[in-house]
């Protein structure tokens, strides 16, 4: 069951009672918290090196890798650089986040 | 009647009509000290100038975790402040970024967690970033707006390890909002001589250039 | 007289000092935490000499520093918002204990919801207890207050411990201007500390032991806290006496009137929130618009008689509350109810409103303001309140 918040600030009949907010998930993300922006550099996954052993999607702190496409979700990704330094096959190297512009 | 007018006359000495603000951007725990220091060190010279001044940061945010944008403030005036601080000013004469990055942290989106820098900036302010690259190579990350003010870029990492003593400099330098001779005097007693050298080095390499 | 660009916290670490406190206690709670560092860089460079312990919980806090205080040490602690609420049963036992402890209270929502945001009931749900309490509004009076409340606790008439409340982030968070006193004039103005019953071996005493249940002894004793409160109303107004002519800085000691000269509406404050509701009377007064603001700066001795004198004359009386009280009497406040109960029985007493503002550290602005002396205003001149209680700035 989701208790549905249509927007954090709502008014106060609106508010369930007892200060309470709806969770997310395990895997799910947050819609009302994007960390994307305290990265300053973003992993890139080279796809010819990568063998998809998964093993950035476990290590990853913040479920950013995802499962299936093996790329960091952008909105969340704080540059860690964790998934980077465990992939075995090297495939994964951190680039500075100034060298790709809003958008990409 | 005669209480009207003085009131009147008193409380037109005392309006807040000439308080200039600065907003400081920076990131979590590795940039916190240098942008308390940076607003602090514009509270204490505006002081020395015999203005009063407030300075503190974004209650808000928990500034305990490493790279999250955080902000800082200075306010300073020439005549008695007499509100209470607010928690964000609304108009700001300068904003300075201590790390480049943070031009796109807008992107994010409003209300989940974006930071605007160029968020109420006046039409006549002052950007002032730390930053190797010229503005041209920056113009691109950040949103559109109508500012039609001042860029200031500097390599201020490189120039000094405390990097808030060339930011404070060029701020001062393009804003006005305290004097960078003040600055100096004070910056020399407390921190050293060379540190005065840093001063001299940011205000003649700093890159100004109007949008 | 030192200029230095200081906030709350740093301020009242810098008052600690010049009173050569003894014994600091210490856990850490955010906005307090400041003053906490502040010590703790001050004692580790060697400023001053102090016996600091980091308590476990806040409830250690509050029983070392009692303990440490009736064996005859000068003491400082503190804390905030539910913190303070932790450490409830030191807090009561302080003061009947007679103990001069001397606490700063970083004001702060009490949980739940989990907020550093200023409100006031943390100290105010404690006003029973025997704790004499001061707010103040910014850093300078965070610092004086703090020099006044070693004064007037451990004088031997009182002996009741201070609190000194500063609202969270306004006064802890704020770099601000402020004058340093000399450590000269700190030692004209505070007597060292002198016990009459200290925990001495040499002269041994029991302090508090179990009294008889059928009421023996605890009648008895609650009349001397009483005694001890209408003390601390004579020390105060001495000791800010004094306290004017050594610093230079004159307070009224427990209201601070502000243009209340035959105002038709008086808004009551505690705290921060009175410098931009002095803005907007200014800014009505030279409209023509008869308004006044009166702080609150003693809470505790309660400033009934000054407010009576002040309050009988207005048209309408607002109070801002900054704290809650949920079920009490017409829906009020602590603040709007206390000042209630000092105007009952005069004859031409004028009708009393509550305003909730600035709960959860909600900024209260000038035009907020404005409006609650437009809404006092009317009352004045219709001499009847529409509603007793108006919710400001609330998300309907």
């Amino acid at each position: 069951m989701s208790y549905g918040l249509k927007k954090p600030l709502a008014s106060w009949k609106e508010m369930p009672p007892g200060v309470v907010v709806p969770a997310v998930p395990p895997g799910g993300k947050n819609a009302w918290y994007k960390t994307g922006n305290w990265r300053i550099q973003r992993p890139v996954v080279d796809k010819k090196k990568c063998t998809k052993c998964r093993i950035c999607w476990l290590y990853c702190p913040d479920s950013a890798i995802q499962y299936e496409l093996l790329e960091a979700d952008l909105e969340y990704c704080k540059g860690c650089g964790i998934c980077s330094r465990e992939c075995p096959a090297k495939a994964i190297t951190m680039v500075s986040e100034m060298k790709f512009r809003p958008g990409e | 009647m005669i209480e009207a007018i003085y009131v009147e006359l008193w409380w037109l000495g005392m309006s807040v009509g000439d308080m200039k603000s600065v907003r400081v951007h920076a990131r979590g725990v590795t940039q916190t000290s240098a942008a308390t220091q940076l607003v602090r060190l514009i509270a204490e010279v505006a002081v020395m100038e015999g203005k009063d001044s407030m300075a503190w940061g974004y209650y808000n945010d928990s500034p305990d975790r490493i790279n999250v944008p955080v902000k800082w403030y200075a306010s300073v005036s020439s005549k008695p402040i007499v509100i209470s601080p607010p928690y964000d000013p609304p108009v700001v004469e300068a904003s300075v970024i201590l790390e480049q990055a943070l031009l796109k942290a807008w992107t994010t989106g409003e209300g989940v967690g974006g930071v605007d820098v160029m968020e109420g900036l006046s039409s006549k302010g002052v950007l002032a970033v730390n930053t190797e690259s010229r503005f041209d190579e920056l113009r691109c990350f950040l949103p559109k707006s109508d500012f039609s003010g001042r860029v200031v870029t500097l390599a201020a990492s490189r120039m000094d390890r405390s990097l808030y003593v060339p930011m404070a400099a060029v701020v001062a330098h393009t804003t006005g909002i305290v004097s960078v001779k003040q600055l100096s005097d004070l910056v020399g007693k407390s921190l050293g001589e060379d540190k005065r050298l840093v001063i001299d080095r940011a205000c003649k390499e700093a890159l100004v250039e109007e949008v | 007289m030192v200029r230095r660009v200081v906030t709350g916290v740093i301020a009242i670490a810098n008052a600690v000092k010049l009173a050569d406190v003894d014994v600091i206690t210490a856990y850490p709670i955010r906005p307090y935490t400041g003053v906490m560092n502040e010590l703790a860089r001050m004692v580790a460079d060697g400023e001053f000499d102090a016996e600091y312990v980091i308590a476990d919980c806040e409830h250690s806090q509050f029983e070392m520093a009692k303990h440490a205080s009736m064996a005859g040490a000068r003491v400082f602690t503190g804390s905030a918002g539910i913190g303070f609420a932790y450490a409830y049963e030191p807090i009561v036992v302080t003061a009947s204990d007679r103990a001069p402890v001397v606490a700063m209270l970083g004001d702060r929502t009490l949980d739940d919801p989990g907020c550093f945001g200023v409100e006031h009931t943390d100290a105010l749900a404690d006003r029973d207890l025997g704790w004499i309490m001061f707010f103040a509004e910014n850093a300078q009076e965070a610092l004086d207050m703090t020099l006044m409340a070693y004064r007037v606790a451990e004088d031997a008439r009182v002996l009741l411990p201070a609190l000194v409340c500063c609202d969270g982030h306004f006064i802890t968070h704020v770099y601000r201007p402020i004058d340093m006193p000399e450590s000269e004039q700190v030692k004209a103005f505070l007597p060292p500390y002198n016990r009459q019953y200290l925990l001495d071996p040499d002269r041994p005493v029991s302090i508090a032991p179990q009294v008889g249940s059928s009421g023996e002894h605890a009648y008895e004793f609650r009349r001397q806290m009483v005694e001890a409160m209408v003390a601390a109303r004579r020390i105060i107004s001495e000791a800010s006496e004094d306290f004017g002519k050594i610093f230079g800085r004159k307070y009224p000691p427990f209201v601070e009137e502000y243009m209340v000269q035959g105002a038709d509406a008086v808004l009551i404050i505690l705290g921060n929130m009175s410098m931009n509701a002095r803005e907007a009377a200014r800014q009505l007064r030279a409209k023509g618009e008869r308004v006044g603001v009166v702080r609150i700066r003693t809470y505790r001795p309660f400033p009934d008689v000054e407010l009576q004198k002040v309050l009988v004359s207005a048209g309408a009386v607002g109070v801002v509350d900054c704290n809650f009280s949920y079920g009490s009497p017409l829906g009020g406040g602590i603040v709007c109810n206390d000042v209630r109960s000092a105007l009952y029985g005069f004859p031409r007493a004028p009708p009393v409103v509550d305003f909730f503002a600035g709960l959860g550290g909600r900024e209260v602005t000038v035009e907020d303001f404005i409006g609650m002396f437009r809404i006092l205003l009317t009352a004045a001149r219709t001499r009847k309140a529409e509603k007793n209680v108006y919710w400001i700035g609330l998300r309907e």
